[in-house]
């Protein structure tokens, strides 16, 4: 019952870390107390408490394979990266390697070669996910299978010269998230949610007439589909996956922030018949605005990769304005320092949001 | 069934798999299913092997590039000049009017404010719509034609000045350029664009010289002396490739890998380079009940 209760915040890999750290965190503050002469535990309850934490950490490490010191979690940290690149070395090596032969192969097989490849690597996936305790193998096949799905649909296209299409970006997603979810990979949730991205800008695009390809050349296309993935973790909770919500933001922010930042250089491209410059000038004003919502959106919520999105967008505003007003008029020494004295002056406004910001029961996930 | 269950996961991940497969294959079908919408013989002037630009050595796979023109947009007679200058320099055609681009769907600007409306002509994209391809038809015989006459037209001036030595090159390259166009250059032209297949049909009821296709159009704006005028543009097909399969391609004698530099040099140069030295082909390609095209057949040619 003790241990349900213990384990009941104890959701995914992250939260058995957090857990973890936790744990040491007390123990070395115990030993301060305890040499302070604060407080002093009876052997027994010394005993008590360590077979407790031994148990607890026994437990964690078997059911999430966390890190139970510095080494290990910079060991693990090696293993994530390793396993990053191994997982895009693989998936460009299977897209390269069909390239190079499949000119030679009769239609049949090369559609048996796309399918069976796809299912075959899929299937690995869940073989691999079954036996792999760590993850990281199991993230490394879950890339390759979702290059395979790629790799898969895009040549059926071109065999067969099927005229492109958006939805094919929705499959491309459903496939992404499914491994995501399962194989708790935030990198596949990342892509996933940039299908849904493309293929949400593309429909607004169509629908305003466009050709579904020139998506990208309508920036304002991407906004809703954006606000929404910002405030999905909102609607429909990610707890039980470690980092997701803080993905959906990211993602969110980013797709936001980034079409206002297009915008406010390159008016012409906008849906608004105005003169370009004030397009441009607006649209200065609404991503200075939109980058200090971010901050203190994140800063309120303890969203710090919102944070983080929105104070390097703030900077960029910024430096870029500072760069069209002064680089030409100014002394470059006189543009550097002014540089130097805004980057004080938002020092010295995020340490006031930082000292300003509530602690711990403000968080959501 | 947990999301995370390696059960939920081995099925859905299959059924996701086959599903999307399933309806692919099922869309060729359907667009293969006979009879053909359109079915034209095409030749190594329409049809040329293209490279994509990085990945043409690792690349084994062969497509056809389809050429399409469209008639060439001019003023004057032959001999006093070319192409309009303010044209726009590829694609431009002159039955892509205003007119025309209003019916298809283009939102063309006509508030009275000429800054304004400008503005707002040059920001509109491509639109998606049904094209009409031309094999060796009337576009094409106006082309040839207008290009022997230059021809004729720039010899006869060379002649009464033969000290004169840029007539005599004008002469000698209006001669090659009618030459090209009489045996090398493409005779498929787009010529005409709607927003209904089956409108278009009954426009151009034979289906051996007339394909319906998807493409897309978008209105150019450029000045002309002293006035800016919208003018419809040719984007690009849908399908701008046709893949060769395995059966067909010792016809087209692309076993060879071309390499980086190669590549390279036939991207700076364009397709007519390839040209000089390409085989000769006929290929009979159709267009099926989704518009999406395929080769039927073809035959090398000596």
């Amino acid at each position: 019952m003790e241990e349900a209760e213990s384990n009941a915040d104890t959701q995914t890999r992250q939260d058995a870390q957090r857990h973890v750290e936790v744990i040491e965190a007390f123990r070395t503050e115990l030993v301060e107390l305890e040499r302070a002469g604060v407080l002093a535990l009876t052997g027994a309850q010394r005993n008590a408490v360590n077979a407790h934490h031994a148990a607890l950490i026994a437990r964690l490490k078997g059911d999430f394979d966390i890190d139970r010191d510095a080494r290990s979690k910079q060991l693990s940290l090696g293993m994530r990266v390793a396993s990053f690149l191994g997982a895009l070395a693989f998936a460009a090596s299977v897209f390269f390697l069909f390239y190079q032969y499949w000119g030679r192969l009769g239609t049949g097989a090369q559609v048996a070669i796309l399918l069976g490849g796809s299912l075959a690597s899929f299937m690995l996936t869940v073989l691999i996910r079954a036996r792999d305790a760590t993850g990281y193998f199991t993230k490394l096949a879950a890339l390759v299978a979702f290059s395979c799905f790629v790799l898969n649909i895009a040549m059926l296209g071109q065999i067969f010269n099927i005229t492109p299409s958006d939805k094919a970006l929705l499959v491309w997603g459903a496939m992404a998230f499914l491994l995501a979810y399962a194989c708790d990979l935030r990198l596949l949730l990342a892509v996933g949610l940039l299908c849904v991205l493309g293929f949400a800008s593309a429909r607004v695009g169509e629908w305003s007439g466009l050709y579904w390809l020139d998506f990208g050349e309508r920036p304002e296309d991407i906004f809703p589909a954006a606000i929404v993935i910002f405030a999905l973790p909102r609607l429909a909770s990610q707890n039980r996956f470690g980092g997701f919500a803080s993905t959906y933001r990211l993602i969110g922010a980013l797709s936001v922030l980034s079409p206002m930042l297009a915008l406010s250089f390159w008016g012409n491209v906008s849906y608004l018949n105005w003169d370009p410059t004030t397009i441009e000038h607006s649209y200065q004003v609404i991503g200075f605005a939109a980058s200090a919502a971010a901050i203190w959106a994140g800063a309120r919520w303890q969203w710090p990769e919102t944070t983080n999105a929105g104070v390097v967008f703030f900077v960029i505003f910024l430096f870029t304005k500072f760069y069209d007003w002064w680089w030409e008029s100014m002394p470059k020494y006189l543009f550097f320092l002014l540089l130097g004295l805004t980057a004080l002056l938002a020092l010295f406004v995020l340490r006031r949001l930082r000292s300003g910001s509530p602690t711990g029961s403000g968080s959501s996930p | 069934m947990n999301l995370r269950s390696n059960r939920f996961l081995l099925i859905s991940g299959s059924l996701l798999v086959c599903v999307a497969n399933g309806i692919v294959f099922l869309g060729v079908l359907y667009n293969r299913h006979p009879p053909a919408d359109s079915t034209l013989m095409l030749t190594e002037r329409e049809l040329v092997p293209s490279r994509s630009w990085s990945l043409s050595p690792e690349n084994s796979g062969l497509d056809l590039q389809i050429e399409v023109r469209t008639p060439a947009t001019r003023s004057g007679s032959p001999g006093e000049s070319g192409e309009d200058e303010g044209a726009p320099p590829w694609g431009g055609a002159q039955w892509l009017s205003p007119e025309k681009l209003r019916s298809l769907g283009f939102p063309l600007a006509s508030t009275g404010d000429m800054d304004k409306d400008r503005r707002r002509d040059e920001k509109l994209l491509a639109r998606d719509v049904y094209l009409v391809l031309e094999l060796n038809g009337n576009a094409y015989e106006h082309e040839l034609q207008h290009a022997q006459e230059q021809a004729t037209q720039d010899e006869l001036l060379a002649s009464a000045a033969p000290e004169d030595r840029l007539r005599v090159e004008r002469a000698k390259y209006g001669r090659e350029r009618a030459d090209a166009e009489r045996n090398k250059e493409s005779r498929l032209f787009c010529i005409d664009a709607g927003l209904d297949p089956l409108a278009l049909r009954q426009l151009y009821p034979d289906r051996a010289h007339y394909a319906i296709v998807r493409g897309t159009v978008r209105p150019y704006v450029y000045e002309s002396a002293g006035h800016w005028r919208v003018m419809g543009r040719f984007a690009d097909l849908r399908i701008p490739q046709l893949n060769v399969s395995l059966v067909h391609r010792s016809i087209f004698g692309a076993s060879r890998n071309r390499g980086y530099a190669d590549a390279i040099a036939l991207g700076i140069a364009g397709g007519r380079t390839d040209r000089e030295g390409a085989r000769h082909y006929s290929v009979e390609v159709a267009w099926g009940r989704r518009l999406e095209p395929w080769i039927l057949g073809a035959t090398g040619n000596p």
